[in-house]
């Protein structure tokens, strides 16, 4: 089963690439904050982009790096790389298949992404349109009516690239398949939480289940064998930057511990946006459902506050019955460099911050794993 | 230090309100601390005294308090090298009472701001650390390509500029500040008190625009930017008051004046010149060498064009109208499109022969305002600068740079 995860994990570009030369438009996605059931009411697939999570096949080497340049002249230096990392991607061209990008307002860098794809599109030097889905996070009815209104405007967009409305019967039936692989996802947590998978096995899951077509993702998921007992690691939960690639778990878990849960978008809390059992059945009803339920589920460390991340890191120590907790910060991504002074104080285990150029060297983080388990 | 009176009536006038306000605070009165992107008018309206944020980072910063300051940050267990200007106000009321600027900024009842980026709310969230501060936050959201050039729009047709929706979004936060504010120090609300402020300012800032309009016409040009800046700025701060709609057109009356004397800032001006970027205008000396060897002369400050073109509102809704000011305002000095149109509609205004960009790492779209200016026959000059590390704008090396460009412009 995991072995099978990874496979499906490194196939993920040209598996969608295959669907879009079948003729099935593909939607990119950047950010937790866009529903990505829509775009598969819309008749499309949604693919989710995360920086590295596609680099997969190494591409010729100086084109690479030629797009690495020209993405850090375009955005500045000072982004996080993440956004960096994609953007190159894009200008390679290894991403052309895309019907269209829709990008969340999730945090700086995905806006920052936002304004040099359109502009680079507005130019004629990028052939995939854009689009913002701006979520923005207060709990108030304001922010929810906003909210609402941004979804509207998302279907909108998604009709000119797809060349489909949303139909009742279609919103309904992806409904559906996107809660059957909620459900295979939720599995996967407690199979991780009970010390049955390990978190690189995790990670290879959520993304494929928002990477994949849902009948694939739960083709792959369904598998009742989920792989390595862990039980001998230290349980980490971890906190911070979302990662690049997966090269990271690897080297938590190979230093001897286990991810059984993190707060990153690429993770467990895509789980806490809860849809809801059964959508409204007016449009606008729906997704005015949709955005409340991304604006009740985990706080993200870009767009909310300190007092909430503390205590939703504090619980998710609990619930996964952690033992010790370890952030990792890239450079420039600034806003869980601020959580982290209340986050440590409600740790209640011992914890580690990994934080600049470290933050993307495995041996550094093996270290830090080697002082949490003398901590712990 | 300036030439211009209407600047150093500014200064002494930022002097005593300042010492009003201390006293008030002594005496008890509620202050807020707003962070610059978001809007102080209601503050003004209900007379409820305000510190804007940048304003006392910039004093923090010229009283050499600044590293003091972000170390009382690290003292506090936040992150001393993310917002360091944001969070200079806050590491400033650690330092001790002699090193404080101004004898120190008091402790504002409440804190407002817009949830720029991805940390802003959380140096704001800060200082709710001492339970006696409440932070009152505006959503950030995104800006839109504009449908038109927004210079001409934003007076009246903003909707076409920002977006309904946006706008909406941010009256209803509007409404929201209010009530919380009422609740919180029993005054009252009155709408014609946010009109007349709201008129106020749009005839502060028609002024501004007047003189704006003034300089970009003028040749030779009459005054040196790092003069009209605290002349702008100063009552930009003031926003709403009648001492700043008086002071933008003392500001406008005195460079009429130098105009009509022809005065000018270089004795022979052979090349007019735009700094786009965040300015180095405390050094004075560096822009005096090129005035006097090469004749060559900044004419042009993002901060006097901005009032001019981006604050200006007229509207019906003084609750609206307000939102329509505020919604995208930085936006319109960085987002693509409506930034890098802009500058180039300003160099041409201005008649510039060249740009020098000080393009800092952590603003968004600047490589598409460079690229905007250069499509547009305008020679520019990109200095790279790095937030993190000062010492990447080693003044010796911007001014050979600088000196070489200029060089073969002439
Ligand atoms: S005018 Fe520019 S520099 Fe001055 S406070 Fe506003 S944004 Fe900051
Ligand atoms: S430009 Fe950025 S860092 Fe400077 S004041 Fe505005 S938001 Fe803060």
């Amino acid at each position: 089963m995991t072995a099978a995860l990874e496979r499906a994990y490194l196939e993920l570009l040209p598996s969608a690439r295959q669907r879009a030369e079948s003729g099935q438009p593909v939607v990119g996605i950047v950010g937790r904050d866009v529903p990505a059931v829509l775009v598969s009411a819309a008749g499309a697939q949604p693919y989710r982009l995360g920086a590295g999570r596609q680099a997969a096949a190494p591409s010729a080497a100086p084109s690479a790096a030629q797009s690495a340049a020209e993405a850090t002249a375009i955005m500045g230096g000072a982004v996080d790389r993440a956004a960096l990392v994609l953007l190159a991607e894009i200008l390679s061209g290894s991403l052309d298949f895309l019907a269209g990008i829709l990008i969340a307002h999730d945090c700086e860098a995905s806006v920052r992404l936002h304004f040099a794809l359109q502009e680079l599109y507005r130019r004629g030097s990028s052939t995939i349109p854009v689009h913002l889905v701006d979520q923005v996070h207060l709990d108030r009815p304001s922010t929810l009516r906003f909210n609402t209104h941004q979804l509207e405007a998302m279907t909108d967009v998604l009709r000119s690239w797809t060349g489909s409305g949303i139909t009742r019967d279609a919103l309904e039936s992806a409904h559906a398949e996107h809660s059957m692989v909620r459900a295979s996802l939720s599995d996967v947590q407690v199979a991780r939480r009970t010390r049955r998978m390990s978190g690189l096995s995790a990670l290879h899951a959520y993304a494929v289940g928002v990477g994949s077509s849902p009948a694939a993702a739960l083709a792959l998921l369904e598998g009742r064998e989920r792989g390595a007992d862990t039980a001998d690691a230290l349980p980490v939960f971890l906190t911070g930057s979302a990662p690049i690639g997966d090269e990271l778990y690897r080297a938590i878990e190979d230093a001897g511990a286990v991810v059984v849960g993190e707060d990153h978008d690429w993770g467990d809390p895509i789980l806490s946006d809860l849809l809801p059992e059964r959508l409204p059945a007016e449009l606008p009803d729906a997704l005015r459902e949709l955005a409340l339920s991304r604006l009740h589920g985990d706080p993200a460390s870009a767009s909310s506050t300190m007092a909430a991340r503390a205590a939703a890191t504090r619980s998710g120590v609990e619930a996964t019955r952690a033992r010790a907790l370890l952030s990792i910060v890239r450079p420039h991504d600034e806003a869980p460099l601020w959580d982290w002074k209340r986050q440590r104080e409600l740790a209640g285990v011992p914890h580690l911050e990994v934080r600049g150029e470290a933050a993307e060297d495995p041996s550094a983080v093996a270290a830090a794993i080697g002082e949490l388990r003398a901590a712990s | 230090m300036t030439r211009l009176a209407s600047a150093s009536a500014a200064l002494a006038h930022q002097r005593a309100w300042f010492r009003d306000l201390q006293q008030a605070a002594a005496d008890g009165q509620d202050f807020a601390l707003v962070n610059a992107d978001a809007p102080q008018e209601i503050l003004r309206a209900m007379d409820i005294p305000y510190v804007v944020n940048q304003w006392w980072a910039s004093i923090v910063t010229a009283k050499q308090a600044a590293a003091q300051s972000l170390e009382g940050v690290a003292e506090l267990g936040y992150p001393d090298d993310s917002r360091q200007y944001d969070v200079l106000a806050l590491g400033s009321r650690s330092l001790e009472a002699d090193r404080a600027p101004w004898g120190g900024l008091p402790k504002p009842r409440f804190v407002i701001a817009e949830l720029s980026g991805d940390a802003t709310g959380k140096v704001f969230e800060a200082w709710t650390d001492d339970p006696a501060i409440e932070f009152f936050a505006y959503e950030r959201t995104v800006a839109i390509p504009p449908e038109g050039p927004w210079w001409d729009l934003v007076p009246h047709e903003w909707d076409r500029v920002f977006g309904r929706e946006r706008i909406e979004l941010m009256a209803e936060e509007n409404r929201l500040l209010i009530e919380w504010l009422e609740e919180r120090t029993g005054r009252r609300f009155e709408p014609a008190r946010l009109e007349q402020v709201m008129d106020l300012i749009n005839e502060q800032e028609e002024l501004n625009r007047q003189t704006r309009d003034l300089i970009a016409a003028a040749r030779p040009t009459p005054v040196r930017v790092s003069d009209t800046i605290p002349a702008v700025m100063i009552p930009q701060w003031h926003r709403g008051s009648e001492w700043a709609r008086d002071a933008a057109r003392e500001l406008r009356d005195e460079v009429a004046a130098l105009i009509a004397d022809g005065s000018t800032v270089a004795q022979d001006e052979r090349l007019r010149l735009m700094w786009v970027g965040r300015g180095l205008w405390g050094d004075t000396s560096l822009y005096r060498r090129f005035e006097e060897e090469h004749g060559a002369v900044f004419v042009w400050s993002m901060y006097l064009a901005i009032a001019a073109d981006g604050y200006i509102r007229y509207g019906s809704d003084p609750i609206e109208t307000l939102a329509a000011r505020f919604v995208g305002i930085t936006d319109l000095l960085y987002a693509p499109p409506l930034a890098p149109q802009w500058y180039v509609k300003e160099a041409k205004g201005h008649g510039v022969d060249g740009v020098v960009h000080l393009v800092a790492d952590d603003v968004p779209g600047a490589s598409f305002i460079t690229l905007a200016l250069q499509e547009a026959g305008i020679p520019v000059l990109e200095i790279r600068a790095s937030n993190a590390d000062p010492r990447t704008l080693d003044p010796g090396a911007i001014e050979a740079m600088m000196a070489d460009f200029i060089g073969g412009l002439g």
